[in-house]
């Protein structure tokens, strides 16, 4: 087996390739002389006018949209309003602790009570009509 | 003596600063068309000679690879100012660079109607008659072994093994996954061991 050629490591590091003499020295000068003349282009001056069009675009969007909402809500108003039987409604308010304050058993006694009362009631006034 | 100490360590933290944004002063510089000429001189006097190796390990011939770093400069030259500065500016070089070589490979292999797959004989052809190749026997077959590798794992099988470029580095410019370059580069090697052990 031939020793030095199948070790990669062994061949690694040596460079067989060769430049002509002195290429390295010289070719930094022979690239640039070879490089035409160049000016970077200017950056595009953009004018006040041109940098405030999109946020006078947003602002007339947005107006545009509350304009239409605006519209839009008035209509709403409009179908809002009371009809004329609406007009004869009376509003009833029932104070706050009305139904609180009766809870379930009171309730049930309250509804004997009136039972008792009416029966008692009834009983008199057919009485009344006998006599 | 202490005041000596001090200055001596503020002159060192100086010239580091300095190093450290060597770039992106350059990169600056190359913006302003008053720099703009003087910068990409020290760019080229940077890069020129490592960017000739890449190619010349590419092409194999001096005279080929001469044309293709002179293609890459200017290439790089007429389009300075697409280069943003999110990447570096020598992995920028280094993709010019090897676009150049592909396409050249490319534009031979057209010429010399040879299909990918076939072994680029050509190119051992033009080395063997490069004046300015003076490898033994065992380089000689270290380069066959290069030439017959499929053309990104000779890519990739260069700058690891001439070069020892980082995967990192590798995977910015020819924009492949670290995994992928690493499992390329022990096919390539496998392959050039299994080349070079064929006739023994």
């Amino acid at each position: 087996m031939k020793k030095g050629i199948t070790n990669l490591d062994e061949l690694k590091g040596k460079n067989p390739f060769r430049v002509p003499e002195g290429y390295f020295e010289s070719l930094t000068t022979q690239i640039m002389e070879q490089l035409p003349e160049k000016r970077l282009p200017e950056p595009v001056k953009v004018s006040l006018v041109n940098r405030m069009l999109p946020w006078v675009y947003l602002a007339a969007m947005i107006a545009g949209l509350g304009f239409f909402f605006k519209v839009l809500n008035i209509g709403d108003e409009n179908a809002s309003k009371p009809s004329a039987s609406e007009s004869f409604l009376v509003q009833s308010n029932t104070p706050d602790g009305a139904y609180s304050a009766i809870d379930e058993e009171e309730d049930l006694d309250y509804l004997d009570y009136l039972e008792s009362q009416y029966v008692s009631y009834a009983l008199a006034e057919k009485m009344g009509n006998f006599e | 003596m202490y005041l000596a100490f001090l200055f001596l360590y503020y002159i060192y933290g100086k010239i580091q600063r300095m190093q450290q944004y060597t770039e992106e002063e350059l990169v600056e510089r190359l913006r302003d068309n008053t720099t703009l000429r003087s910068a990409f001189t020290q760019v080229v006097s940077m890069y020129s000679e490592k960017l000739y190796w890449q190619i010349r390990k590419m092409v194999l011939s001096h005279d080929d690879a001469n044309d293709l770093l002179q293609n890459t400069f200017m290439k790089a030259w007429m389009n300075i100012e697409y280069f943003r500065g999110d990447a570096k500016l020598s992995t920028w070089l280094y993709k010019i660079a090897i676009n150049e070589c592909i396409t050249f490979l490319n534009r031979q292999r057209a010429t010399q109607n040879v299909s990918m797959d076939d072994t680029d004989v050509y190119l051992l052809e033009r080395l063997k008659g490069d004046e300015y190749f003076d490898g033994d026997e065992a380089q000689m077959k270290l380069q066959q072994a290069i030439i017959q590798l499929p053309e990104k794992q000779r890519l990739v099988f260069n700058l690891k093994y001439f070069e020892d470029m980082k995967y990192e580095n590798m995977s910015d410019i020819l924009g492949t996954s670290i995994g992928a370059l690493k499992a390329s580069y022990h096919h390539a090697v496998k392959k050039v061991e299994d080349f070079l052990t064929k006739d023994l």
